[in-house]
């Protein structure tokens, strides 16, 4: 009776023991969703308020010069001052719309230029053979919480951004 | 017997931190400085480039000043103006070459101009401290062109801090959102139980 009962609890932990295994060989593979790491980074997010100021200061300019443009039209004021407004109100526009495609161009660049070696150093340190890109761009059409580790990331990302790197 | 226990331990912390903060030399004070275990240095990675940034006390300052010689150094004058005010440098070098990051991968004479600029008149406007809740720019800042001489080039900055009790005691967060090498903000803390641990320094006029 004894051995069978000492045969049963081998057997039990020997089950344990390999379905643990097999869990962890599992989890060498991650999923992290790319748009929500980029958007939880803190350093985007301190890029964005940055370059926020310059952009509402042109944007008031643009408003200021629309609403002269207004005033002209409804005043009927002569032909040459509605097309010198006319025209410094697209110049501003297409410097607007410039600056702030530059401006997200810039951020993005910057961001991924910080991401990638971080990614690069969590999988090292976490001993994993691949991280999978999740972005709802079609790259993973479906993952569930075993394998995502987005969260795990982020906090990662952010502490060693807070702390110099 | 507990209360014995906590007093033994009290009793080492003690002796620990008294030791760490025991004063040192001049050549002994610039090797705890250059320690990064010690937390005064830190290097940042990005791209091709890294970035050192270190924080500079007072009494380095003083010791690089008067080149380890204090005999007729105004110390005790210098002390006085240097108080409140906390110091930094940025070193930046190529990782992948032994040049200048000014001429890292340059198209153009016109873009080592304008890097030039950037790193003598702009990059001071990029640069801020964070000190409790007080957000400072640099009251000091100087670019110490290397004129290709060295693979490396420093910004020296200097900030006068605020003379309120409410951030005394709080970390200092330098921070330099660098435009040259896209690297994005470089935020470099440095924590008051680091900056407290600091030795002093021997000194012998």
């Amino acid at each position: 009776m004894k051995i069978l009962v000492f045969c049963f609890l081998m057997c039990t932990a020997s089950v344990i023991v390999s379905w643990e295994i097999t869990q962890k060989a599992y989890k060498k593979i991650a999923v992290v969703d790319a748009v929500k790491l980029f958007d939880a980074y803190a350093m985007k997010n301190d890029l964005e308020i940055l370059a926020k100021k310059d952009l509402e200061r042109q944007k008031k300019q643009l408003d200021s010069v629309e609403n002269l443009l207004e005033m002209a039209k409804v005043s009927r004021a002569d032909a040459d001052q509605i097309n010198k407004l006319s025209e410094t109100r697209g110049f501003l526009k297409r410097r607007f719309e410039n600056d702030y495609e530059e401006s997200n161009r810039d951020i993005n660049t910057k961001v991924w230029k910080r991401l990638n070696p971080l990614l690069d150093e969590f999988g090292k340190e976490n001993a994993l053979h691949l991280i999978i890109g999740a972005n709802g761009m079609g790259s993973v059409l479906y993952n569930d919480e075993f394998y995502d580790r987005t969260n795990e990331v982020i906090k990662f990302a952010n502490k060693k951004y807070a702390q110099g790197n | 017997m507990r209360k014995g226990i906590n007093r033994k331990w009290v009793l080492v912390f003690l002796l620990v931190s008294i030791s760490c903060n025991k004063p040192l030399d001049g050549p002994a004070y610039i090797k705890y400085v250059s320690d990064p275990a010690h937390g005064l240095i830190r290097a940042i990675a990005v791209g091709d480039m890294q970035f050192e940034i270190k924080y500079r006390p007072h009494e380095l300052i003083m010791l690089q000043e008067c080149k380890g010689a204090f005999q007729g150094y105004p110390y005790e004058q210098r002390k006085a103006d240097l108080k409140g005010t906390a110091w930094f440098s940025i070193s930046i070098k190529c990782a992948t070459q032994r040049l200048s990051p000014l001429r890292y991968g340059l198209s153009s004479q016109e873009e080592y101009n304008q890097r030039l600029n950037y790193y003598l008149n702009e990059a001071v406007k990029d640069i801020w401290l964070s000190y409790g809740d007080a957000v400072i720019a640099p009251s000091s800042y100087l670019f110490e062109n290397s004129y290709n001489l060295t693979p490396v080039e420093t910004l020296i900055v200097g900030f006068i801090l605020p003379d309120d009790s409410k951030n005394s005691g709080t970390d200092l967060t330098l921070s330099f959102n660098e435009r040259i090498f896209e690297s994005g903000i470089l935020k470099t803390g440095f924590t008051h139980q680091v900056l407290s641990h600091i030795p002093q320094l021997i000194y012998k006029g």
